[in-house]
């Protein structure tokens, strides 16, 4: 288990003296700021395990925020954007919306809307952080699981009997229970219900 | 303009009349006639005459040897007799010729003269050596003088007083240097006041010393110059200001960045105090940068304001690469919204040069939009912008896009008003473009590049700094 770590706010804006600004703002509301001047500079410094959050002006000179989002959203733990615009541009904010930001906030911003956005962004990233922790526990568990053993739980969570199983698998009804027994130890669950629920979870997380 | 073009020909033939005048004037007309008496056909009918007597004295001698004394004398009366009534006939024919010349010349006069008032113009003459002026009664209209002759001072006395001393000298100098002189000058009366336009020449001095000229009042003409120059000055800030449209955006994020600042400062302070967290260091360093951001917004208004104001020329010494990086921190967000790249590659020193600055940056706006435009259809693009020096000395200007280049049908008719092939596009920005350029006394042309995408290049004069 990954220890708990404070949360870290990441400000991007290539505008030294707005970058100044945000950080006192955000660090008298008492969050943990870094602040980076480049989209460059904070693509290598970025550690996807710190939890937080990014709030990132949207017009930069070398990279965009948009594009800076997109090599963001690439990696697997994919970081809670909050964007903010200089100009009232429709079409980038449909765009950053789509892409997944989680807030698209206007300059000059107050410290409310700010302040709320960002406990909202640092809120989902506690849950995502949770969920994707939780998957990576299941995962770890189904990984235990032998080959025979994977097979006799897909077989499980389809709601078939110990007998259809030993059928299907060539053998005798005895050995299925026996897997089936393996499968709900190493799974740590007790009804069949519950695996079924896992398998859905696991299904779902294969898939993103 | 059309004023323009129309006061062209008048004013040639204003200079061709000058030239001619130089020998209609009294004493040239004088000259004239003397002229035509001690020309070509004396000299004929004199070697005739000449060439008749030796052979009439050939003639004699041989009747003399032949025929002896009383013949020779009869010949002789005969020859007196002959010879006086070729004389007189010649004297009488003669007399003619000349009074068919002087009419001839003097309805040549009469035409020019009258050709010159039905164009307006005035005819004038100075004899430096006994300063005496005269004019015809078109010149007498224009000046609104009551005589026709009197001195150099007289003549320049209607003028306005700034311009009196400018007309006599350059009317002195084309005298001394035989040279030709033009003058603009005013001349102001109770009905207003008007200009007029001299034509001063030296160049065809007679035996005393003449000079010759013409005169014509161009008021209508100037107004006309005056009224074209006053729109083309609107022209140009209306589609300044259009620019400005275009950029709206853009401008709105340069000017939210510093207030952006601002209300962050102001608001972490105002959580500081609420705390109670008093570092006295960090409220004295926010209060400092809440008063910087503050300079720097004020600072865009007043970039906004001079693109925003219809102001007329001014002049000063730049340096081009300022110009292109000023004009580029204007059009960043709009590009990057656009997607489009613009890369700068000026040329590392200074490139000075006699100009406008707004007037310059609106050039390279309009040619930044234009090259945007142009590579609307392939989503996003480059623009690049050089500088350098070429020959002139010149400081040159390149903008290079990766758009769809320029139709050859449209290259000829490129900067001429309402060519476009954008949809919305008005057919003005490359006209303006080329009308500022213009006058910095500077080059504007365009061309295809090799690959894909068209390059417009300008070019103002080098001027030399002083150390």
């Amino acid at each position: 288990m990954i220890p708990a770590q404070a949360p870290q706010i990441f400000v991007v804006d290539d505008d030294p003296s707005v970058l100044t600004a945000l950080k006192r703002l955000l660090n008298s509301a008492g969050f943990s700021t870094r602040t980076f001047l480049s989209p460059l500079d904070f693509l290598s410094a970025h550690d996807p395990d710190v939890p937080g959050c990014a709030v990132i002006d949207v017009g930069m000179d070398k990279m965009s925020g948009i594009v800076l989002q997109e090599r963001l959203m690439l990696g697997a733990q994919p970081r809670p954007i909050i964007f903010l615009t200089g100009c009232d541009d429709v079409r980038v904010s449909v765009q950053a919306m789509k892409a997944g930001a989680l807030d698209y906030l206007s300059k000059p911003v107050s410290d409310q809307a700010l302040l709320t956005a960002v406990e909202h962004a640092l809120d989902e990233d506690r849950k995502a952080r949770a969920t994707r922790q939780e998957v990576d526990e299941l995962r770890r568990r189904h990984e235990t699981l032998t080959q025979r053993e994977r097979e006799v739980m897909a077989q499980i969570v389809r709601g078939r009997l110990n007998k259809q199983i030993a059928f299907d698998l060539g053998i005798v009804e005895k050995t299925a229970k026996v897997h089936r027994g393996r499968v709900m130890e190493k799974m740590q669950v007790r009804s069949v219900a519950a695996l079924v629920r896992i398998a859905e979870r696991l299904e779902q997380a294969g898939e993103k | 303009m059309r004023g323009l073009e129309k006061g062209r020909p008048v004013s040639s033939t204003a200079n061709a009349l000058t030239s001619v005048f130089a020998h209609l004037t009294p004493e040239g007309l004088t000259f004239s006639q003397r002229s035509v008496g001690s020309g070509l056909p004396r000299r004929l009918v004199a070697s005739l005459l000449v060439t008749a007597v030796l052979l009439c004295l050939f003639a004699l001698g041989e009747i003399f040897k032949a025929q002896g004394l009383s013949a020779y004398r009869d010949a002789v009366a005969i020859l007196l007799t002959g010879s006086a009534a070729v004389m007189t006939l010649s004297a009488a024919q003669l007399a003619h010729l000349n009074r068919e010349r002087e009419k001839i010349a003097r309805e040549s006069v009469q035409h020019i003269t009258q050709a010159a008032r039905c164009a307006g113009i005035g005819l004038w003459g100075w004899t430096p050596a006994k300063d005496r002026f005269w004019g015809n009664s078109t010149f007498q209209e224009i000046l609104g003088l009551q005589k026709s002759e009197g001195t150099l001072e007289d003549l320049a006395a209607p003028l306005d007083p700034d311009d009196r001393n400018k007309f006599s000298g350059l009317v002195k100098e084309a005298a001394q240097e035989r040279d030709e002189r033009q003058c603009e000058c005013r001349l102001t009366r109770e009905s207003g006041s008007s200009w007029l336009k001299f034509n001063i020449s030296g160049a065809t001095q007679t035996a005393e010393d003449q000079v010759s000229g013409s005169v014509m009042d161009i008021t209508a003409q100037h107004e006309t110059q005056v009224e074209a120059t006053n729109l083309r000055h609107s022209l140009t800030h209306l589609t300044r200001v259009g620019l400005l449209g275009q950029l709206g955006g853009a401008l709105a994020h340069e000017l939210k960045q510093p207030l952006t600042a601002i209300l962050s400062n102001a608001q972490a302070l105002q959580r500081m105090v609420e705390h109670d967290r008093l570092d006295m260091a960090e409220i004295r360093a926010v209060i400092s940068d809440i008063i910087q951001d503050d300079t720097r917004a004020a600072a865009v208004i007043q970039h906004l304001r001079s693109l925003l104001k219809p102001g007329e020329f001014h002049s000063q010494v730049l340096d081009l690469n300022d110009v292109v990086r000023d004009t580029l921190e204007l059009v960043h967000n709009e590009m990057i919204t656009r997607r489009v790249a613009v890369s700068r590659a000026t040329d590392e020193g200074r490139l000075p040069v006699m100009g406008d600055p707004i007037q310059l940056q609106q050039l390279l706006l309009n040619l930044i939009f234009n090259a945007a435009d142009a590579m609307t259809g392939n989503k996003g693009g480059m623009i690049l912008i050089t500088t350098d020096q070429i020959e002139g000395p010149c400081a040159h200007l390149a903008v290079t896009d990766t758009g769809q280049g320029i139709e050859p049908d449209v290259m000829d008719r490129l900067f001429e008003p309402f060519i476009s092939t954008k949809t919305q596009g008005v057919g003005l920005g490359l006209p303006i473009s080329r009308a500022i350029v213009l006058s910095h006394k500077g080059r504007i042309w365009a061309e295809n590049n090799p690959g894909r995408g068209a390059t417009f290049h300008v070019a103002l004069p080098l001027i030399q700094e002083k150390p």
